[in-house]
């Protein structure tokens, strides 16, 4: 059975979107002529597609940090016994609130097949209400036990209400030889003057695929920052859209990914300048290993009338041995003529004068790599504003260093 | 502050030369093919050549993935061959050409006969279809260049043709490609041997004149071991409310210790205001440096044509060897210009350099398109990219795709790309010295584009800075 027919099969008739998933049966998976999937071929991934099996297990042990609060997710289905934070199933009921008061959000990514299909999919769709001043940042635990579940998928919708802030983190961890394939969305609508950050903290064991779909849809002097920070998995995809719709709003898309053995990730991220007085910013960087590939390709486009942009887009790429590729598209589409935009990208080894400066002052070559790694990579984490949220962060990437070794 | 650009100088090569012609009925068949190449009295080889480029033409579809939008082409509605009477044998000597020619090119600032000439640049002058002549063919033969019509090439050197044409681009390449390969009627041949030193400089002036006729020129150029050449190439065509195809092929080959120079600038009619009329510019360039230490450098000065779109690429084969890409694509009215260049990196040590800039003005859109690509082999590569645009007015786009493909961890690659428009500080700076809003705008074009400009040689390098000066006449601050 094709692709099409499988997902036709299992999902005809109770849709969660019947326009998307008409879209996604007429598309089917992106093939490498979708510019936007050129360096990944996700049909290579793709496992028979059984939703029947995405069943969730029970959380084996639920270590609760007290400096944050919790959401536990297992194979995308929402635990509320563990949880701190109670969030909704999204449904005919409260679907309004969300989508019917932007219809623009529907906008972003729907030429996305893959995220077509996370919103073919009736199970697993959440609504999360963001009111206030958060005390402290939010950890989204999402476990996949894939012994059961081969395919799994899941969309949280999050509505940032008016003059909120938020920091959530969302970590995705699994087995070391679960073998999921993950394709999950993170939808949000900020509201006026609204702050919210998303972290993702990917750590899937070597044998997982995930495709992250990140939406956010930025009002009148809201603040939208995501981190995507790859470091397991087999395969990463980020897909980012993210839509400034309204003077002064601001957005940062930063990213990290530190790859080895024969890992890839691509990302693409797509930031829309749509009205005049906003500023976005981006930064993503790359430190490839082994025989691992990093794709990273970023459009920032300026609307006709948006006038008065500051935009900057900046991709780094540190190849660490001979058989690591790095693949950047820094790409501009501007339609109006007052705006400042840069974009970069570099690309290379690890400069020697830098090693030899440590070597001389008695530091090891192995230890000065990894030093000079370790400070490459925490340009990314260092922008994270809520401090309890960057040392998660910086934890968990020095755990990721000390495996490090380099040609 | 807005910038508000009324264009309205005229496009003064815009006139047409009344004259007798032969040309082939329109349309495009195999017929067509094989009487293209019976007319030039080819060879065998050049015709299967020929028809094998046909046969794949007709199994492509054309391009979707590009910025520009390209009402579809009628190829049936095309004239492939047109050649003013009596120049479609063998090149004659310039003095039996119709004085309408030399009159034609005299407007066009082309003097073709030598004892008019001061300077010593070589032209070989392409009008529609066929070569009319090349200038300074003597000299050029005492050091043992050959500069001649690619006709005449095939005619007299067919060994060197046979070896090295289609070798850079291929005909399966792309749509264009074939159809050039196919089709091509004319167009200039280089051969520069071993330790020769071009003389003087190189030219190509290409004019379009006839309605309704497509041209498809090709050029080629194969230095040998530690050669050098600098060549130029311009082109006008007349100003017509529909719309003219231009698809040619350049193909450069750099042996080892090479240095082969190639400037353009270009020129086609772009329309008027309304984007009616002009020329689709759809070439293909190429050049490989295939020796080692080689050097090949594109130089162009995009400011017409209705839809350009081209990428004078490297190919990086030998160690050491260098290339470089320098551009100035100027739009205005509704032109539409996509491109920029490629650089394969295969050898070790390879160099290569990128500077683009785009101006875009009133309604018009410019892409700057790119790729690097550092191949496995390519230990120690270096690429520098810069690209910058420069918006005038608030119709206009300025987009930027480059591609950046690294397998080699020893590369160092750089990209770096900004657009804005022009500053009003620096604006308000020379105004408040008295230099006037239009002037001062001129001025900072022109520094803005100053890193290309001095990579042109003297005459172009002037010629250039005066066609953006006029192209942005009438600007109001």
């Amino acid at each position: 059975m094709s692709i099409q027919e499988q997902v036709k099969s299992a999902l005809s008739g109770n849709a969660f979107d019947e326009a998307s998933l008409e879209k996604f049966i007429e598309s089917g998976l992106p093939t490498k002529k979708n510019e936007l999937w050129k360096y990944t071929n996700i049909e290579k991934y793709w496992p028979e597609f059984d939703l029947a099996s995405q069943a969730p297990t029970e959380l084996s042990s639920v270590d609760k940090d007290p400096n944050f609060s919790h959401i536990f997710f297992v194979n995308g289905q929402f635990q509320a016994n563990e949880s701190d934070i109670a969030v909704e199933v999204l449904n005919e009921s409260n679907r309004d609130r969300f989508l019917g008061a932007k219809s623009q959000l529907k906008e972003l990514l729907a030429d996305e097949p893959v995220f077509n299909l996370v919103e073919s999919q009736a199970k697993n769709q959440y609504l999360l209400e963001l009111n206030g001043v958060a005390d402290k940042p939010v950890i989204i635990h999402n476990v996949y036990s894939s012994k059961v579940a081969k395919h799994s998928s899941a969309h949280l919708n999050v509505i940032a209400n008016a003059n909120s802030e938020t920091t959530i983190i969302e970590s995705h961890t699994s087995d070391d030889d679960a073998q999921s394939f993950i394709n999950n969305a993170t939808s949000f609508y900020l509201k006026g003057n609204a702050q919210a950050t998303l972290i993702k903290m990917q750590t899937l064991g070597a044998q997982t695929v995930q495709v992250q779909n990140i939406r956010a849809l930025v009002s009148r002097d809201a603040n939208f920052e995501s981190f995507t920070i790859d470091i397991g998995a087999k395969l990463s995809r980020n897909n980012i859209s993210i839509r400034l719709d309204g003077e002064g709003a601001n957005c940062c898309a930063h990213g990290l990914y530190t790859l080895q053995n024969d890992q890839q990730s691509d990302t693409n991220s797509f930031i829309h300048h749509n009205r005049p007085h906003t500023e976005s910013s981006q930064l993503y960087k790359g430190i490839m290993n082994d025989k691992s590939h990093g794709i990273f390709t970023g459009l920032i486009r300026v609307e006709k009338d948006a006038q008065l942009i500051n935009s900057d887009q900046l991709n780094k790429n540190l190849l660490l041995s001979k058989g690591a590729h790095a693949h950047s598209r820094p790409q501009l589409e501007i339609y109006a003529d007052d705006v400042k935009c840069a974009h970069g990208s570099t690309t290379g080894q690890m400069s020697d004068d830098q090693v030899f400066y440590f070597e001389a002052r008695g530091v090891s070559r192995e230890k000065a790599q990894k030093l000079l790694a370790q400070a490459f990579a925490y340009d990314v984490i260092l922008k994270i504003k809520n401090k309890t949220a960057r040392i998660y962060a910086q934890n968990i990437l020095e755990q990721n260093f000390i495996a490090l070794k380099s040609e | 502050m807005s910038f508000e650009t009324k264009i309205n100088e005229e496009y003064k090569w815009g006139f047409e030369t009344n004259i007798e012609r032969d040309e082939f009925p329109k349309g495009l068949n195999e017929n067509i093919v094989r009487l293209i190449s019976q007319k030039k009295k080819e060879p065998e080889w050049m015709l299967e050549f020929r028809l094998k480029s046909f046969k794949q033409w007709k199994e492509m579809k054309h391009p979707t993935w590009q910025y520009s939008k390209i009402p579809p082409i009628d190829f049936e509605d095309l004239y492939y061959y047109s050649v003013p009477k009596g120049t479609g044998e063998a090149p004659k000597s310039l003095d039996e050409l119709d004085p309408e020619l030399l009159a034609t090119f005299e407007k066009l600032g082309i003097p073709l006969q030598e004892q008019k000439r001061i300077s010593g640049v070589a032209v070989d002058v392409v009008f529609d279809s066929v070569s009319l002549g090349t200038t300074w063919k003597e000299d050029l033969e005492k050091a043992g260049v050959i500069f001649c019509s690619i006709s005449e090439a095939i005619e007299k050197h067919p060994e060197l043709v046979k070896k090295y044409i289609g070798s850079v681009v291929p005909a399966t390449d792309n749509y264009y490609a074939a159809l050039n390969s196919a089709v091509f009627s004319d167009g200039s041949f280089v051969y520069i041997p071993k330790g020769v030193t071009c003389p003087m400089d190189l030219s190509t002036y290409f004019r379009i004149n006839a309605k309704e006729t497509g041209q498809f020129e090709r050029t080629l150029i194969v230095a040998d071991d530690d050669s050098y050449v600098n060549y130029l190439e311009g082109c006008t065509a007349p100003q017509r409310d529909e719309n003219q195809l231009h698809a040619a092929i350049v193909e450069i080959v750099a042996l080892d210790n090479a240095e082969v120079k190639y400037s353009t600038v270009q020129n086609w009619y772009a329309g008027d205001k309304e984007g009616k009329g002009g020329i689709y510019n759809f070439v293909t360039k190429r050049g490989i440096c295939k020796g080692v230490n080689s050097k090949i450098s594109w130089t162009q000065v995009e400011a017409g044509s209705a839809i350009t779109w081209k990428y004078p690429s490297c190919i990086l084969q030998g160690d050491n060897s260098e290339g470089a890409f320098y551009s100035v694509a100027l739009t205005n009215h509704m032109m539409q210009a996509d491109t920029g260049t490629k650089m394969i990196h295969i050898g070790k040590n390879t160099k290569s350099t990128i500077i683009s800039k785009g101006i875009s003005a009133e309604q018009s859109e410019n892409v700057y398109r790119g790729l690097v690509k550092i191949m496995p082999s390519a230990k120690g590569a270096r690429n520098y990219s810069q690209c910058d645009s420069m918006l005038i007015g608030d119709k206009c786009a300025a987009n930027t795709f480059p591609y950046i493909d690294v397998k080699n961890p020893t590369a160092t690659v750089e990209h770096e790309a900004s657009t804005s428009k022009i500053s009003a500080d620096q604006l308000f700076y020379l105004q408040s010295r008295g230099v006037d809003p239009e002037k001062a705008i001129s001025l900072i074009v022109n520094g803005f584009c100053k890193d290309v400009f001095k990579t042109l040689p003297l005459e172009f390098s002037v010629e250039a800075v005066k066609l953006i000066e006029m192209k942005l006449e009438n600007s109001v601050g």
